[in-house]
């Protein structure tokens, strides 16, 4: 009976370790940035994470689209995508709750591509053809790292780079996917990607009743 | 899960603010040297290996290797032991007849494919898949793999019945006193039996004719391109050879070779050597050797 207040004390300051004390929100400004610089391009992407002590949810949500033009063809696709997983943050005891972090994530991506192309082979001769591949299912897997750095009050920057791998679909027999929103291009085994975000941290209410110490 | 905080990233702030940078910069060069290179981007090519039963390679004296759909003629009066052949990106399956001084084959393959765009600057490309020999009318054929590989490796081994009855002939003349490779306009070669073997018009370093394994002897008639003709009669000893006889029937092994007749002239047609020695090269053998030098 005597050694109950102790367990009833060790389950609170479990739970308080781990209760969330904020969400972030924002946006990769890399992507947008991408789209003005390059024309064939479009897309954005929002970011969310959420702490569990040293541990922090992430969700992504994006789109993009491409219009490609070669001397052949007309390429384009578009189609949206989704990432979630966790990071683990390795600055635990900063008071800014500056963030450097090593995570995984699962990428999916819904997306539909085009094709309008003119082969001209050396010895087969010349062929036109159009090929679509509509409403593609792709997923993936990410390791990522990255830094989350407090700038002013609720502001926080951070760049996330990323080891995409393990990609497959569900695309036609006639056309491979060239381009998959959210991945990158398909002929490597692996990818990287880079985001630059830009974050709002909205605190949760008993925010101050959690000790980010040990 | 045990993580330690990395204490030494923390403190001073610079030494993640540098890190920071030099990850930005890695990524940056990473994706400038990320540019496909555009060289061979399809792996339309199937190798076929030509193979003799017993696992010796072979030297094709290929006339020409065609196929429906293109006017374009592969490996034209090329002598090969192996050959890359292209599949055709607009159908599912391509036939290549192979025209050769014995005989002509023909085989189709059956293979998928897929088109993927690769770059601006490359253009597409088309990925080939799950090779297949349809149909063949080889005495062997052997499936090696249904991989298409860039650069190309064999898919495909042919396999044929040992020839025991084709004599090497080269023509020669001399420099000086050194012996070298000559080479003579032939207008046809015509032996004194039905060999179904014919020897288009052309220039020829060397020549491989066929004996007639039911005699003794074989002649042959050269009609040169300045207008001569010759004749050269060779004679031979024979045995039978069982060796492959499961597969390819009776064989009959030729060796001793002897110049039995000729009109070329005094010292103009000679047994070759074997390699540097003094010993003849006067037995058959399957790719054929050097057995007879022409002095024209």
């Amino acid at each position: 009976m005597l050694v109950l207040p102790i367990f009833a004390q060790e389950a609170d300051t479990i739970r308080s370790k781990y209760w969330p004390t904020g969400v972030r929100l924002g946006t990769d400004i890399f992507a947008i940035g991408r789209g003005f610089a390059d024309v064939s391009l479009n897309g954005w992407e929002v970011n969310a994470d959420v702490d569990l002590y040293r541990y922090y949810l992430a969700v992504d949500y994006g789109s993009w689209a491409r219009a490609l033009q070669s001397d052949t063809g007309n390429y384009s696709n578009n189609g949206n995508y989704w990432r979630a997983g966790v990071d683990v943050n390795f600055l635990l005891k900063d008071p800014d709750r500056n963030m450097f972090f090593i995570g995984a994530r699962f990428g999916h991506s819904t997306f539909s591509e085009q094709l309008d192309v003119v082969t001209i082979d050396p010895v087969w001769g010349t062929q036109q053809g159009t090929y679509t591949n509509t409403n593609v299912n792709a997923r993936w897997l990410e390791l990522t790292s990255g830094l989350r750095v407090k700038m002013w009050k609720m502001i926080w920057m951070g760049y996330t780079i990323r080891y995409k791998f393990g990609l497959s679909h569900d695309a036609t027999q006639a056309m491979e996917p060239h381009d998959v929103p959210g991945y990158g291009r398909t002929d490597k085994e692996a990818y990287w990607g880079f985001n630059y975000v830009v974050l709002v941290r909205i605190p949760f209410k008993n925010e101050k009743s959690v000790s980010l110490k040990k | 899960m045990a993580f330690e905080p990395l204490t030494y990233l923390y403190s001073p702030m610079k030494t993640v603010k540098g890190a920071g940078w030099f990850v930005f910069f890695l990524i940056i060069a990473i994706s400038c040297v990320d540019t496909p290179d555009c060289f061979q981007l399809n792996n339309n090519l199937v190798q076929v290996a030509f193979k003799i039963l017993g696992g010796a390679s072979d030297q094709v004296p290929v006339i020409g290797i065609d196929a429906p759909g293109t006017d374009s003629v592969f490996y034209q009066y090329q002598k090969v032991s192996t050959v890359q052949l292209p599949l055709n990106p607009f159908e599912n399956e391509t036939t290549f007849n192979f025209h050769t001084f014995y005989n002509d084959n023909q085989m189709v393959l059956g293979y998928t494919y897929k088109i993927q765009f690769v770059s601006e600057e490359c253009g597409e490309r088309y990925i080939f898949s799950d090779l297949s020999i349809k149909s063949y009318d080889y005495d062997s054929v052997r499936f090696v793999g249904k991989t298409l590989t860039q650069p190309p490796s064999t898919n495909i081994e042919i396999y044929r019945c040992p020839r025991t009855n084709f004599t090497g002939v080269s023509f020669k003349k001399m420099s000086g006193t050194a012996k070298v490779q000559d080479t003579v306009l032939i207008n046809a070669i015509t032996p004194n039996f039905t060999a179904g073997i014919t020897y288009p018009p052309g220039y020829y370093r060397s020549v491989d004719l066929p004996l007639n394994p039911n005699t003794a002897t074989t002649s042959f008639t050269f009609e040169f391109g300045d207008g001569t003709t010759k004749v050269l009669t060779v004679g031979y000893t024979r045995s039978n050879w069982t060796k492959y006889q499961q597969f390819c029937g009776n064989k009959t092994l030729i060796y001793r070779l002897s110049i039995s007749e000729q009109d070329f002239g005094p010292d103009k047609v000679k047994l070759a050597l074997k390699g540097s020695t003094t010993q003849p090269a006067d037995s058959i053998q399957d790719p054929p050797i050097t057995n007879l030098e022409i002095f024209k």
